[in-house]
């Protein structure tokens, strides 16, 4: 290795490092945020760790992109811009904003509150677990059981499942998020967490095994209901109770045990796709799994860092055209599209599209193409500080229990989480997306105004009761 | 001391949420009904002003030498979609500043290309007539062929130059077997004395015959395997499938799409203007 190669790669280790250690210092400083940002953190480690991985083992080859890739200094400005959004976020939940949550003037009492919140999580409980045995049913007469018969989850979306299971594809991160915060929001009133939601939250995780999934699904569900689990608890924190207090022993052990669980389920998943249904062994086992884990979260960065960054090759007009105006397809992520006709043979990428695959990446690539090198930076501090403002205003709708407002913006966490993993930009442009949004920020307001019309204001006279605005104009 | 205690049923909340909803709305009833109408027919009326836009994708099939492709699937969808060729296309159908024509600019941007089968391309693109969308196929077409011709003409003038020698060969051959055969003749004709030299002669015209049979053979062959090369199965040139049937489609104005369009988002930003500007009415504590 020449002495310019080994600085190099001692620049690139110290940027990744540094970004592991800012990840670290959120794990255990600031737990309940990490916990909030599970979906985001592990995407970054993985990606940066891939990266770095691709550079330091230069050359390597990559089977999807069908040569050798590595050998620059990838790592430096995805460990930027990862940087970029740890910073956002550490600055959007800093300590004393987190707490002024909490302690808001004109906020209506407690009890309104809690029996609010007991009589819509019956009604959330009902209504899922209604929809979870309606998957099952679905699952049972629609045809084989995917695990059972050693089918692709892709093939038994298109050939044998339900609406349901359309249904849960389509809106299930969004509804773990809900579960999520449902399973969690007893506990700002002081009560144990409800672990019927918990439970329900298991039952669609045993689904998506039965049907096929393996890492992706169970890991972009767990971090969704994970985003809700930490809204409440970060309402905790900032009210000054300790997590201790919340989480017994017992509770600990409980978590614990459905955590192991969870990731044996992952492992146990991934091991029979791979051996038995796609039939890897040995030596191609070996270097499937390589090519998995090591390789394929990093290649699309390496190929948009060698374009834009070596080459100089980027083009604002080219880009925004094919990510928002003629992609491939225009129902799917535009981005990774467009990505990987830069990075493939055209005829190749649209033949992997074709057959409904993509490939993984998306941010901060899509910055990076639309932007240039410099440009790039300030549309990923853009991304970085809307994600992070959007997070902390989701943590205050679920501390403050604007329930209905929190069931409208998942649509919005959604679009906005698969930005900041898949860079994926057309949802923003969709009609539907701008009626979401119009939407939700009418439920907002309106939770806001009745809330506001919940809470009490003294007059001159001193009594304890109470009577509506309402009932006196009725009088 | 007792606080007051308030509970708030499921039932409570949600039509709590709806009253606040509709007690916002109400002071403002002129403006949600009229206001939405009004960009209705508005959207309505301007859209039906604008100009049409049509919208089509054929089916190119490239040209073959000899059952090779002249240019490869890959590289003719790669050269429909560069700048270059869509001013040439542009400048072909006499629209050469496109940057100051909105019909010609609209076919710049809308213009592309992507392999669809083995031998074919996809190309779609927009324009704002049903001729103009057919023009532009056409005018692809002949460019794709004009671009090939330093290559296809050389090549088929060749094959064309080597099959008239050949026909000239045949000729040649057949005029030599028809002589051939009549000397043949004439010599069966002719009593011999020398029986023995008679036979002599009557083996090297055979011979004679027979390998003028062979060239003349050979040189059929190689003159029908030249016209194969040139066969309209293996040599063609670059054509739209089934140009007749492609059949543009109008995408805009889509008048009622777009007036319910912006009726609607009319609609919505005007409840979030009431819902916004509507005054938050509080509980009193209020003396017995």
């Amino acid at each position: 290795m020449s002495i310019e190669a080994f600085i190099v790669a001692i620049l690139e280790t110290i940027a990744a490092a540094a970004v592991f250690a800012a990840m670290g210092f959120i794990v255990v400083r600031r737990p309940v945020i990490a916990i909030m940002f599970v979906f985001v953190f592990f995407a970054f480690s993985w990606r940066l760790g891939s990266m770095l991985y691709i550079d330091l083992s230069a050359p390597v080859f990559s089977e999807q992109l069908e040569r050798n890739i590595g050998s620059a200094m990838g790592v430096i400005p995805l460990a930027v811009s990862q940087g970029m959004v740890l910073a956002a976020v550490l600055l959007a939940f800093r300590p004393q904003r987190v707490r002024a949550l909490y302690a808001i003037p004109n906020e209506p009492p407690a009890e309104v509150l809690r029996e609010a919140s007991r009589q819509i999580a019956e009604l959330a409980f009902w209504a899922v677990l209604l929809f979870v045995i309606g998957l099952f049913i679905e699952l049972l007469i629609q045809g084989p059981i995917p695990l059972f018969v050693g089918m692709e989850r892709f093939d038994y979306a298109v050939q044998y499942a339900g609406p349901l299971h359309r249904r849960l594809i389509e809106w299930g991160a969004m509804l773990t998020f809900q579960l999520g915060v449902f399973f969690v929001v007893p506990t700002l009133h002081d009560h144990p967490v409800d672990r019927r939601f918990a439970v329900l939250f298991a039952l669609l995780m045993i689904y998506l095994f039965l049907v096929g999934h393996r890492f992706s699904s169970f890991y972009a569900y767990s971090s969704f209901f994970l985003i809700g689990v930490g809204g409440g608890l970060l309402g905790l924190r900032a009210s000054g109770r300790r997590l201790r207090d919340l989480f017994n022993a017992r509770t600990l052990r409980t978590i614990a045990i459905a955590a192991t669980a969870l990731v044996l389920l992952v492992i146990v998943a991934l091991v029979y796709s791979y051996t038995v249904v796609r039939g890897f062994e040995g030596a191609q086992l070996a270097e499937k799994l390589k090519q998995r884990m090591l390789i394929q979260q990093g290649e699309m960065w390496w190929a948009t860092y060698h374009n834009v960054f070596r080459l100089g090759d980027w083009d604002f007009e080219q880009a925004f055209h094919k990510l928002f105006i003629d992609p491939f397809d225009p129902t799917r992520n535009s981005t990774m599209q467009f990505l990987m006709e830069r990075a493939l043979p055209e005829e190749r990428a649209h033949f992997i599209l074709a057959q409904g695959s993509s490939y993984t990446g998306g941010w901060p690539e899509v910055c990076f193409e639309l932007g240039g090198p410099l440009g790039g930076f300030l549309l990923v501090a853009i991304s970085a500080i809307i994600f992070a403002e959007f997070m902390f205003l989701l943590a205050r709708c679920v501390i403050q229990e604007r329930l209905a407002t929190c069931f409208f913006l998942s649509p919005i966490l959604y679009a906005l989480s698969i930005n900041i993993v898949s860079g994926m930009a057309n949802s923003f442009i969709q009609t539907t997306f701008v009626v979401k949004l119009a939407v939700a920020l009418i439920v907002y307001m309106t939770e806001d105004k009745w809330r506001s019309s919940r809470v009490l204001v003294p007059s001159s006279g001193l009594s304890e009761t109470l009577l509506l605005h309402e009932k006196k104009a009725e009088a | 001391m007792n606080e007051p205690q308030v509970f708030v049923s499921n039932e409570q909340y949600l039509s709590g949420l709806l009253t606040t909803l509709l007690q916002a709305l109400r002071p403002r009833k002129l403006l949600l009904i009229l206001l939405p109408i009004t960009a209705t027919l508005l959207a309505y009326g301007v859209s039906r002003l604008l100009p049409p836009v049509f919208e089509a994708q054929a089916s190119i099939r490239i040209g073959r030498i000899d059952g090779a492709e002249q240019i490869s699937l890959q590289t003719a969808s790669v050269r429909v979609n560069t700048v270059s060729f869509k001013q040439r296309v542009l400048r072909a159908m006499e629209m050469p500043n496109y940057e100051e024509n909105r019909q010609a600019q609209l076919i710049f941007w809308t213009l592309s290309a992507r392999p669809e089968t083995s031998d074919t391309i996809a190309v779609s693109v927009q324009a704002s007539s049903v001729e103009q969308v057919r023009q532009v196929f056409d005018t692809i077409v002949q460019l794709l062929n004009a671009d090939q011709k330093w290559v296809t003409e050389p090549l088929i003038a060749d094959i064309n130059e080597q099959i008239v020698g050949l026909d000239t060969t045949i000729a040649e051959l057949t005029r030599a077997r028809d002589s051939l055969t009549a000397l043949g003749k004439s010599m069966a004709e002719v009593q011999s004395h020398d029986a023995a030299s008679a036979a002599f002669r009557s083996v090297w015209l055979f011979d004679l015959l027979a390998r003028n049979e062979q060239r003349l053979d050979a040189a059929k062959n190689q003159r029908h395997d030249l016209a194969t090369r040139l066969g309209s199965w293996r040599t063609y040139q670059t054509a739209t499938v089934d140009a007749a049937f492609i059949l543009p489609k109008q995408i805009a104005p889509r008048p009622f799409r777009t007036a319910i369009l912006i009726g609607g988002l009319t609609f919505l930003a005007c409840v979030l203007f009431a819902v916004w500007r509507s005054p938050t009415r509080r509980i009193r504590q209020v003396p017995v």
